[in-house]
Order: C-alpha cells, then sequence, then structure tokens
C-alpha cells in the first residue's frame, strides 16, 4: 500500500458504531457508509437518506436547443405517449413523468436526430450552468465520458467557443463520440489522455474547467445498487487520492482569474470537501468562490467529519441530496485560481 | 457535379474503433498528439463500405437538390431505424437516379435517416446504415 493511500485511508477512517451496523444491514450498504451517513445527517436524517435510494429517480431530457425549439421537441414527443415535465431551473431540460410502451425514450427518431441528450437525472446539468453562467469561451470537460455535459458544454458556448473534451477510457470515448456526431456538435474536440498529464497535450490553459471526477458514485445507488457495497474503504482512499491529484494537476491547466468546477456524483466527504480541503492546504493560488447563480436552493458541503475540520469557505460549495432535493447525490465547488 | 470540398473542412481524418470507422473533417492541422475527434462528421466506414454521413448529406441537399433520395413513409422510417429493408410499396417519393445507393429522408421534415442500396431480387432498398448506428455502433 502506498504512503500516501495509507495516510488518507487512517484520516478518513471512521469506526462503525453499532447503530451503524444496524442500519448497514437494514438498508443493505457498507457499515462505514452509514456511520458516515449518521455523523453527516444524524440517525433520522440517515434512515431518510437510506429510504430515499430506494426511490426511482426520473431521466431527464435536455434539448439540444442549436437543433430544435423545447417547446417543439416537447410537443413531438408527447404525441407519442411521453409525459413532460419543465425543471424549473433549466428551460431546455424536461423530466420525463411517463413514457409510452414504445418507442423508449433513447430509441425515438427525435433522439436519433440529435434533437436531446437522455440523462439519468437532473443533478448533472448543475456544474454546466454554474461553470458557464455568463460565460462564452472555451472549455476543458477533463474527464468528459460519455457526454452529457460535455454535449451542454457545447451547447452554451456554441458560436463563442470550443470544448476539449477528454477521457481516459477508450470504450467511453466511442460513446462521447457518438452523441457528438448523432447531436451534430461540431465545436468539440476530442482528446484521449490521463487528465493528470493533460497539460502535455494541450500547450495552453483554460478561462474554464469542468472535472467531473471519476469517484465511488455513491450519489446513485437509487439506479446503480451495486453501488451500495463495491466500495471499501481501501478502494475510497484510492478515489480519493486520484481526485486530489485530478484536481492540482488541472488547476495547473487554469489562467488567472480561471474557474475550475470540481463535481462529483459522490455524497462521500471523503471525495469532496476533504479533496478540496487538501486542495486548498497545498495550494496558496485558489480560492472557492460562491454559485454565480441560485438556480435551486443548494444545501452547503458540511464543515466536518469525523475527527476532520474542513475548511469554512468549503460552505460556498453545493451539495444535492437525495431525500431533500429528490436528484442523485450530487456535488459541484467551484475554484478560482488567483494570482499569486 | 457537386464540389465535395465545399462541404468539407479541409483536414479529414478517420479514427476506428473494432472494424468501423468514423471519418470527420476539421479547418486545421492538427498538431495535438493525442485527438481522436474533431470538428464535424463526414462519414463512415463500414461492412466494407465507404459511406457518406447523414449530416454531410443534408449539409449537400440544403445547398443543392435531392438527388439519389428517397422518402419514406413514416411507418417504413421506423421500421429502417431498426435495420429493416425498404419495400418498394412504402416509398412516398424517389428522387433519381435510385438504382444504386440512395439516401433515405423521413417524410415529416425529410431529413436523412440512412442509406440504402437497390437489389433489383428483391424490388426493396437494402439498409446499408441508419441512424440506430449510434445505438448499435457507438453504444
Amino acid at each position: 500500500m502506498g504512503e500516501k493511500v495509507l495516510k488518507i485511508l487512517k484520516e478518513i477512517f471512521v469506526k462503525p458504531s453499532e447503530k451503524a451496523f444496524e442500519l448497514s444491514s437494514k438498508y443493505r450498504v457498507l457499515p462505514y457508509m452509514a456511520e458516515r451517513y449518521i455523523r453527516m445527517l444524524g440517525e433520522e436524517g440517515a434512515v431518510e437518506m437510506l429510504k430515499s435510494f430506494e426511490k426511482p429517480v426520473k431521466p431527464v431530457i435536455r434539448v439540444n436547443s442549436i437543433l430544435i425549439d423545447p417547446d417543439e421537441l416537447k410537443s413531438f414527443l408527447e404525441a407519442k405517449g411521453f409525459r413532460l415535465e419543465r425543471i424549473s431551473w433549466c428551460d431546455s431540460a424536461f423530466k420525463i413523468l411517463e413514457t409510452p410502451e414504445y418507442p423508449s425514450p433513447g430509441a425515438t427518431l427525435e433522439y436519433l436526430k440529435g434533437y436531446y441528450y437522455l440523462h439519468r437525472d437532473s443533478s448533472s446539468l448543475l456544474p454546466v450552468l454554474l461553470l458557464t453562467h455568463e460565460y462564452g469561451g472555451d472549455v476543458l470537460d477533463a474527464c468528459a465520458a460519455p457526454g452529457g455535459k460535455t454535449t451542454f458544454l457545447a451547447e452554451r458556448v456554441y458560436g463563442k467557443g470550443l470544448v476539449y473534451a477528454n477521457d481516459l477510457v477508450l470504450r467511453r470515448l466511442k460513446s462521447l463520440i457518438g452523441h457528438l456526431a448523432r447531436m451534430r456538435f461540431e465545436n468539440v474536440v476530442v482528446t484521449w489522455s490521463d487528465a493528470r498529464k493533460i497539460s502535455k497535450v494541450f500547450n495552453r490553459r483554460f478561462e474554464r474547467i469542468l472535472l467531473d471526477a471519476p469517484c465511488s458514485g455513491e450519489g446513485r445507488i437509487s439506479v446503480d445498487p451495486g453501488r451500495r457495497f463495491r466500495t471499501s474503504i481501501y478502494e475510497l482512499a484510492l478515489m480519493v487520492k486520484r481526485e486530489i491529484e485530478l484536481l492540482d494537476s488541472l488547476i495547473d491547466m487554469l489562467d488567472d482569474e480561471g474557474v475550475i468546477a470540481y463535481s462529483t456524483c459522490s455524497i462521500a466527504p471523503e471525495e469532496n470537501e476533504y479533496v478540496v480541503s487538501k486542495i486548498l492546504d497545498r495550494r496558496g493560488d485558489v480560492e472557492v468562490i460562491p454559485p454565480p447563480v441560485n438556480l435551486l436552493e443548494y444545501s452547503p458541503w458540511i464543515k466536518h467529519y469525523g475527527t476532520l475540520a474542513f475548511h469554512e469557505e468549503l460552505g460556498k460549495c453545493v451539495r444535492l441530496w437525495p431525500h431533500v432535493h429528490g436528484t442523485f447525490g450530487f456535488t459541484t465547488c467551484l475554484l478560482r485560481k488567483t494570482r499569486w | 457535379m457537386i464540389d465535395l470540398d465545399e462541404f468539407l473542412c479541409g483536414h479529414n481524418y478517420a479514427t476506428c474503433f473494432d472494424r468501423e470507422c468514423l471519418l470527420w473533417s476539421t479547418s486545421r492541422e492538427l498538431v495535438e498528439a493525442r485527438i481522436i475527434y474533431e470538428g464535424s462528421w463526414i462519414g463512415l466506414f463500414h461492412g466494407k463500405r465507404l459511406l457518406p454521413s447523414t449530416a454531410l448529406v443534408e449539409k449537400i441537399f440544403e445547398k443543392n437538390y435531392l438527388r439519389a433520395a428517397i422518402v419514406v413513409s413514416s411507418k417504413a422510417s421506423e421500421l429502417f431505424l431498426y435495420g429493416r429493408d425498404v419495400f418498394e410499396s412504402s416509398i412516398v417519393m424517389k428522387y433519381g437516379p435510385v438504382d444504386s445507393i440512395v439516401a433515405v429522408l423521413e417524410p415529416e421534415e425529410k431529413s436523412v435517416i440512412g442509406f440504402a442500396s437497390y437489389d433489383a431480387s428483391c424490388r426493396c432498398f437494402r439498409n446499408l446504415y441508419d441512424l440506430g448506428i449510434f445505438l448499435r455502433l457507438l453504444g
């Protein structure tokens, strides 16, 4: 075991209580996860959240408004038997309330013509909206596949900038390219590289970077029950190490005053508050900034966990809780590079 | 005659996954080593055939006129997107020549949904590829 991983493991380790074992057995999650939920939310809150994992989350259609007006697409799809509800904080996105027996939302003619992207949930729209608020220019999407956020970014900066979409996994890049071709975005450059080494690919810096970090996916348990048991505390420590490395390397790719959105589909403080705190400890050239717009009622990041006390600034970062917001568990934190 | 250069960006590349290759076109010469796609999708190398992309052919039709194309009924469009062939009885309109490879258009917006090749033995147009390729090949 590497020295760095061991250090992380020591810092994030929490001993599960009897209550945690009880909840772990009842709601089928690992004991350390149940312990964490109790510490973050209290017993009642933990139970509420664990129960919310059982509730299905409604998928979301995000309209490619470069190709079609959202209301026009809504009419087309409703004529086929879909029932859609506009998401209050994103004009071009609709929650799917009902689907016809045929066709499925991912096999309509409108989908194949590139008129929309099908998201598992609305939460992933948030970092894109925050990062590109009143912005038109190039964006680096560092861990981009399978392409939901990339295609949204491409739409948001259409005619004003390029999206540089990078990923390490070729199989997933194939899907991303498929979506770009399907949705006819011509303002995206796709690269295949480890984002930690991306400075070797681009001899430039960016004003905006999205780092939707590969994570435990603990916020997506409602659609991927395997995640209840998939990540041991040791594997979590490995992920945390990679997340710190990714964020650190990508901040180096920012212009002065440039902004990076760090997001994960994990509710684990180890992968969020801990990671960003480590970066703030390590670097003197970055600060947390609040969301530029209040799209919905955000929950803040937590201030302490176990024996760990996090930076006060992290109160400006955003959490979406499954039991509060009715979405996947999701986090976003905006960091701005300051001049030395 | 159509000048294809009018529709391509100057620098054309292919990215291959397994046995299929996506062809794409960009306005600049690539200097970065790790780029695997940018610009516009112009074609597909699939089943030993080089075929244009639906997007490219739509651009050509927009600036010119429909040629080597068939418009098919709504039902036939749906079936075609599931990989089925098109029978004469499902064709709403023909734009010649249609004795070889044709673009297949759906009837509502007249957008290109794929390509087919005429097969005299069945008096039908055999599906070469359709937009469903995004589901089948690209996941």
